[in-house]
Order: structure tokens, then C-alpha cells, then sequence
């Protein structure tokens, strides 16, 4: 009998992974596009946080605080649902990247920071000794050097983002969760359908997390 | 819900939901996260083994995913939980594989000499973990598991998406229904963000406490 049901939820997942593979390849698309926009902010509000400006400084730690402060799915109804009462009507798939964007660059802007802060002043007084600019000491000397402290974290905070796309299904872009759910009602195999889905997120989220482990002991047996 | 207008006064009632939620899950991750972390220590290989895939698979399916296997699939196969216990279950089990790593990042910042003094001095095993390792390995995840419980605050708003009524629910249930959509929104991050100060703050307070007990 357990062979039998088995089988049948086999063949069940046949006929719903093709919809939920588009949903995955969605969320993939959303995390790509928030990062590719998020981690440069983040980089920026990194610099802005220990410059020596007092306004940046405390510019930065504002938006960062906000922007850690206030659950992704309360920022990602206030953009799709509160935003159209002062006439502004954002696509749903604009809110979720816009949302992430706020997330990634809030959260990972602390991990560069404290990447930067990490590295022994020396560094950019000897970059300012050979008379390098402060614009070029950032880009040649502090940013990479950070990077590669911070290139760790980085990697799994993407990977949390990955995850948090599904929180897009309360506004129902169709990404994998939003199918999964659809799905759902339409055939009333909920725990089979959403059980698929959770595989395949942990389909990207486990060797995600593995490759996060293998860089990290890579470079710390480099460094 | 029964009020709906854009001012504040009507998510102020949902903040008892998000406390419940937030602190259920907490204390349901912190009991499930021990005997994960028990079994990740293990001497046997194949329990840790087991225990580390768990955590990693566990950790894997995103929180909100968890929500809707427990609300949503569950309901449909065995038991039916009404949509609070289900948020708290849900939750509560992505947590228990988090907590298991705070309370092992804890243990393994233990001295290991505190080990080999409690052995010397003839302690048992068990009375050793008990009275000498756990207290100082606690103390040392006590900041951790903290800033783990304020992510919880806020990850407690995924119970608005199947019913809950706590704070986000309530801004939803206005945003659709008034055009004070915008406003109520603005409320709704001001509450969560102040609860998350007041939680930072605390947290903070802690971490001096923590670091002042630990260099003593």
C-alpha cells in the first residue's frame, strides 16, 4: 500500500513540476535582480557608515536601522498595497525586487562594515602615504580586501533571499510558493504540492549552504 | 477585526497576537533545538550525521513554506490546527534547527579545560554538563539566541498571511478595504520598529552583562 501511494505521489509531482520549475526559475530571477541592485547600496551605505562625515554616518545608520527593523512583508504590502492610495501602482514583481533590495542592502551593508572595520588601519594610511586618492584607496584597497572577509556571509545572507521570495506570494507574484499554493486549491493536494515546493527550495538552499562552508574554509585557511 | 480605520489605535490589538506567536515559536524552537543539538554532539557518527542533515534540510525550506505545510497540508492529511498553533508550530520547527547551532556555538566556546578540571575533580559526566558546562555555554549563547528572538518578531508577521490577526494582518485588512492604505502601513513599521529598539536595546544590555560575568 505505502509502495502504491507512493507511486501515485510520484506521478502527482510529474504533472505539477512543470509549473512549480517556472515558479523556481521566477524566484531565481527576483533574488538575482535584488542583489545585483541591493549589494552595491549596501557597499555604499558600508562607506557612508564609517565616513568621516557626521551626516553620513548618521544618515546610514538611520536607513539600516529602518530598513532591518521593519519585516520584508510589511515593506512588501506597504509598496503594493498602501503606495496605490497616494496614486502610485507599482507591478507586484517590482515590489518583491524592490523589497529585497531593501533587505539586502540593510542587512548586508552591517556585514561590509564590519568587513571594513575589520581590516587594520594601516591599510588605507599607507594607501594615503603613497598618495592615493580617497576615492581610489576605497576602490583599490578597502573594497577588495572586504570582500573577501565578508564574501562568506554575503553568500548565505543571498541565500536567506532566496528563501524570502516566497514571502511574494501575499501578493501573488508566480513564483514557486505562489504556484505550489495555486496549485493547491485547484486540486486539493496541498501537502503533496507544497512538500515538492519546499524540495526544491532546499534543492538550491542546501548546496547553496554547502558551497557558503567550502569558500568560507577556503579562505580562512588563505588568510 | 472590527474596526478599520488608518489610524493606529487598530493595530494596537494585534501586538498581543505578534508577542504570542513570536514568544510560542521561541520556546517551542529553544525545546526542539536541544535534543538536536544532543544528537549533532553524539558520539555516534550516524546520529550526527543524521542530526546535521536535519538541521541543514529543516533550515532549507523557507519559514513561510513551513506556514502553509502546517496550515494548509496538514489540515488536509491529519491533524487541523487553527492558524495561531499553526504559525507557532511552523515557526517553532524552522527554529529548533537554528537554536540547535546557537546552543552548539555556545558549548563549543567552553573551555575545554573546564572539561578536563570538572573530570579531575571526579565529577559525573552528566553532573559536569549539567552544573559547570551548560551555564557557562548559555551565557555565551545568550546574546545569539536574543538577536534570534527579535528576527522572530518580525518574522511572526508571516502568520498574517494565513489569518492571524496580528499587526500586519490588521494593516492588510485595512490597506484592502480603506484607501488609508499608505498610513496604516507607516503604523505598522513604526510598531515594529519600535519594539525592535526596545528589543536591540535590551539585547545590548545583555551583551555588556554577558561580557562583564564571562571576563570576571
Amino acid at each position: 500500500v505505502n509502495g502504491l501511494v507512493l507511486g501515485s505521489v510520484f506521478a502527482q509531482w510529474g504533472t505539477f513540476i512543470p509549473s512549480l520549475l517556472h515558479g523556481l526559475v521566477i524566484s531565481l530571477k527576483i533574488t538575482g535582480i535584488s542583489l545585483a541592485i541591493g549589494l552595491p547600496l549596501a557597499v555604499l551605505l558600508a562607506l557612508a557608515s564609517v565616513s568621516q562625515r557626521r551626516v553620513a554616518r548618521g544618515l546610514s545608520r538611520c536607513l539600516v536601522e529602518i530598513g532591518r527593523g521593519i519585516p520584508s512583508l510589511v515593506v512588501l504590502e506597504f509598496l503594493y498595497f498602501g503606495l496605490p492610495s497616494a496614486h502610485v501602482t507599482l507591478g507586484a514583481t517590482t515590489c518583491a525586487v524592490a523589497t529585497f533590495v531593501v533587505a539586502t542592502a540593510a542587512y548586508t551593508s552591517e556585514m561590509f562594515r564590519a568587513g571594513i572595520q575589520a581590516l587594520p588601519r594601516g591599510q588605507s594610511e599607507a594607501a594615503q602615504a603613497l598618495g592615493l586618492s580617497h576615492t581610489a584607496t576605497n576602490r583599490l584597497i578597502i573594497i577588495p580586501q572586504a570582500v573577501r572577509i565578508v564574501i562568506g556571509p554575503v553568500m548565505g545572507f543571498a541565500i536567506l533571499i532566496f528563501q524570502g521570495t516566497s514571502l511574494a506570494v501575499a501578493i501573488a507574484v508566480p513564483e514557486l510558493l505562489s504556484r505550489a499554493y495555486e496549485i493547491g486549491s485547484n486540486t486539493f493536494a496541498y501537502m503533496s504540492v507544497l512538500v515538492l515546493a519546499g524540495l526544491l527550495y532546499a534543492c538550491i538552499a542546501m548546496p547553496g549552504a554547502a558551497l557558503v562552508r567550502l569558500i568560507e574554509a577556503r579562505l580562512a585557511a588563505r588568510l | 477585526v472590527t474596526s478599520t480605520n488608518g489610524t493606529i489605535g487598530t493595530l494596537l490589538p494585534g501586538i498581543t497576537l505578534t508577542l504570542l506567536v513570536t514568544a510560542g515559536a521561541f520556546v517551542l524552537g529553544a525545546l526542539l533545538g536541544l535534543p538536536l543539538m544532543f544528537a549533532k554532539r553524539s558520539r555516534h557518527r550516524l546520529l550526527r550525521l543524521a542530526a546535521t542533515l536535519l538541521i541543514d534540510f529543516v533550515r532549507s525550506i523557507p519559514e513561510l513554506v513551513w506556514v502553509f505545510i502546517i496550515f494548509y497540508g496538514l489540515a488536509e492529511v491529519g491533524p487541523k490546527f487553527g492558524s495561531v498553533l499553526s504559525a507557532i508550530l511552523a515557526l517553532g520547527i524552522f527554529s529548533s534547527a537554528y537554536m540547535a547551532e546557537i546552543y552548539r556555538s555556545g558549548l563549543l566556546a567552553v573551555a575545554r579545560g573546564q572539561w578536563e578540571a570538572g573530570a579531575s575533580l571526579g565529577l559525573r559526566r552528566d553532573h559536569l554538563f549539567v552544573r559547570i558546562i551548560a551555564p557557562q555555554a548559555a551565557l555565551v549563547a545568550m546574546p545569539s539566541a536574543l538577536t534570534y528572538l527579535l528576527g522572530l518578531l518580525k518574522d511572526s508577521s508571516l502568520a498574517s498571511v494565513i489569518g492571524v490577526t496580528e499587526i500586519a494582518f490588521r494593516a492588510n485588512t485595512v490597506a484592502t478595504n480603506t484607501d488609508n492604505g499608505l498610513t496604516i502601513y507607516v503604523w505598522a513599521a513604526c510598531i515594529y520598529l519600535g519594539m525592535s529598539l526596545v528589543a536591540a536595546g535590551l539585547i545590548k544590555w545583555v551583551e555588556t552583562r554577558v561580557r562583564r560575568v564571562m571576563s570576571a
